[in-house]
């Protein structure tokens, strides 16, 4: 390649990074300011004065009916912790169904499933709600774990993973007198390393930056996730909205999932390109 | 045979009650509430479709597939070009850094709307904000006082724009894998046969990834006219009713005003509408897997 185009490219690319990490630099930057110096034309990229002690004060301040944002942090682990382990259980069990038995309408199930999961959340945000009411889960962590510990996309997802294992393995083990469970928890189960990674990281993420169901269905403070609570920062009823805390509350609350995530990557990247149906 | 359906069927019943306790169950429960003068608190009697017949009347109904158009738009045509282009330049082994900045354009797809839209919301402040900021000190100085979320013209885009930032991270993952799966055979055919850059992307590459960017444009269609949270964390649908779009729209019918039934059948209608293209980009998606 000519130096004159790869330099192009770098260029390109580059600006384009400028673009999607710059909201992410000035949140880090603006939770570390002065309430003053946040919002000023010229942008302050350094804070004129350093002001750590933002973090602790959006942290553990109680300012929402005696929770902070501490307490919604903690409700959203939970859920996510709890979804992602019941996802893992869950899709790898069905899945195995999916990838290695035959029977009648197997595949109409399998596609069925595939097209829920291109749907937007907003479309089925009511009747959903209709169900989770009609069950009295209103209110309750469960109703944020329950609907979405098992999904199209982690069956499928699953399911890519199991058609790859030789059946072989299998019928060695079939020969060998082994029920059916034991097979899949004792020979299936540990070979999906892989698979479970994805899950987990695909489940957590998702989990974890949930907003509008947890705002339909939560109505007492002391359940919300940390989205709910950080949504609520901007109602603050003071004349003056403490930036700075909501900035500090942004970093923390983004801070998670993108460790998370930095370490799972390739399972994460991996598993995103197994939805698009490129490796199968 | 029996054996493979027995333990098949066993295998996978989970995912059968989840099926029937999370999609059919809840869908049926709203076509019938969509059949009735519901309002929360209140018990529901049963009218027919009226509330489908009112919905084509209903100007609010009107504005709102308008502002879904004039957001979905922009925001569809931005990601898809922009994910497309970046995945071209990504397509490259011997590009250094190529780990690092696929991290970067991923960055805002895995982080939350919620934390993210309250630093948009700053960047888009009037006089103030950040990008006010960077347009003074381009001396670009009549645009610093734009009213980004707040006005009629600028809102839709300003939403636009916060959804281009956030996603364009996912699809530029499908290209590139879409472009790692063309063979090398390909390239090399081409640039023996004296084929420059421009006539490879045009004569091979862009015929070769046709699938995939259908799949693309659907999928992403569904998702991005799905949206609720950018124009929730952004303009909360105003001003006044510019980008009340369809996700907003149902909101506020259902869990603000209360209208169980006749935001059930919008809701329904939305679902229709969304399942349709669903199904057709799975079909797609099938496609790419048995070629």
């Amino acid at each position: 390649m000519r130096l004159s185009s790869r330099i192009l490219k770098y260029l390109m690319l580059g600006l384009y990074c400028v673009f999607s990490v710059v909201p992410f630099l000035w949140m880090l930057s603006a939770s570390f300011k002065r309430p003053e110096d946040v919002l000023t034309v010229p942008i302050h990229w350094i804070p004129p004065v350093w002001q750590p002690g933002n973090y602790p004060k959006a942290l553990l301040e109680p300012r929402f009916v005696g929770y902070s944002i501490s307490h919604f942090m903690l409700n959203s682990l939970f859920v996510a912790v709890i979804t992602s382990l019941l996802s893992i259980g869950l899709s790898t069990f069905v899945g195995y169904g999916f990838a290695k038995f035959k029977f009648r309408g197997r595949d109409a199930l399998l596609w069925g499933m595939l097209s829920t999961t291109l749907l937007p959340f907003s479309s089925v945000v009511i009747p959903l709600y209709l169900i989770i009411r009609t069950l009295k889960l209103t209110n309750s962590l469960w109703a944020l774990i329950l609907p979405f510990a098992l999904t199209g996309q982690s069956i499928f997802l699953a399911r890519q993973f199991i058609l790859t294992i030789p059946a072989e393995l299998m019928d060695a083990a079939r020969v060998d007198g082994a029920g059916e469970f034991r097979i899949f928890w004792q020979i299936v189960f540990p070979l999906l390393g892989p698979a479970i990674a994805t899950l987990g990281i695909m489940t957590f993420l998702f989990s974890w930056n949930l907003f509008l169901w947890p705002m339909v269905v939560l109505s007492s403070q002391g359940q919300f996730t940390l989205p709910l609570g950080l949504s609520l920062m901007g109602m603050g009823s003071t004349f003056l909205i403490d930036y700075h805390l909501w900035m500090a509350a942004s970093t923390l609350a983004v801070l998670p999932p993108l460790a998370f995530f930095l370490i799972l990557q390739r399972p994460y990247l991996r598993g995103l390109e197994a939805l698009s149906g490129l490796k199968g | 045979m029996r054996r493979d359906r027995k333990y098949g069927l066993t295998f996978v019943s989970p995912a059968i009650i989840y099926f029937l306790l999370f999609w059919i169950l809840p869908v049926l429960l709203a076509i019938y509430y969509s059949l009735t003068n519901w309002t929360v608190g209140h018990p529901a009697t049963f009218i027919g479709p009226k509330n489908y017949i009112d919905l084509f009347t209903d100007p609010r109904f009107h504005q709102s597939v308008l502002a879904s158009v004039k957001i979905t738009v922009p925001a569809l045509i931005g990601t898809c070009v922009l994910a497309f282009i970046l995945a071209l330049l990504l397509n490259d082994d011997r590009l250094r850094g190529r780990r690092l900045i696929m991290l970067l354009i991923i960055l805002p797809f895995v982080t939350d709307w919620v934390a993210t839209g309250l630093v948009w919301q700053l960047i888009f402040l009037p006089n103030v904000g950040v990008l006010s900021g960077i347009f003074a000190r381009l001396g670009l100085r009549h645009w610093v006082a734009l009213r980004w979320t707040s006005s009629r013209q600028l809102a839709p885009l300003a939403i636009a724009i916060f959804t281009i930032w956030k996603t364009t991270g996912l699809y530029t993952i499908i290209f590139l894998a879409g472009l790692k799966g063309i063979p090398a055979q390909q390239f090399e055919a081409a640039r023996v046969d004296g084929a420059n850059d421009w006539q490879t992307l045009f004569y091979i590459t862009l015929p070769l990834m046709r699938p995939i960017t259908v799949f693309v444009l659907v999928s992403a269609f569904v998702s991005i006219v799905g949206f609720f949270e950018p124009v929730f964390m952004l303009t909360g649908g105003g001003p006044a009713d510019a980008t009340r779009t369809l996700p907003i729209f149902l909101y506020e019918n259902f869990f603000q005003f209360h209208k169980g039934g006749a935001a059930s059948a919008a809701g329904i209608l939305f679902l229709l509408l969304c399942l349709g293209f669903a199904v057709i980009a799975a079909r797609l998606l099938q496609y790419t897997y048995y070629e």
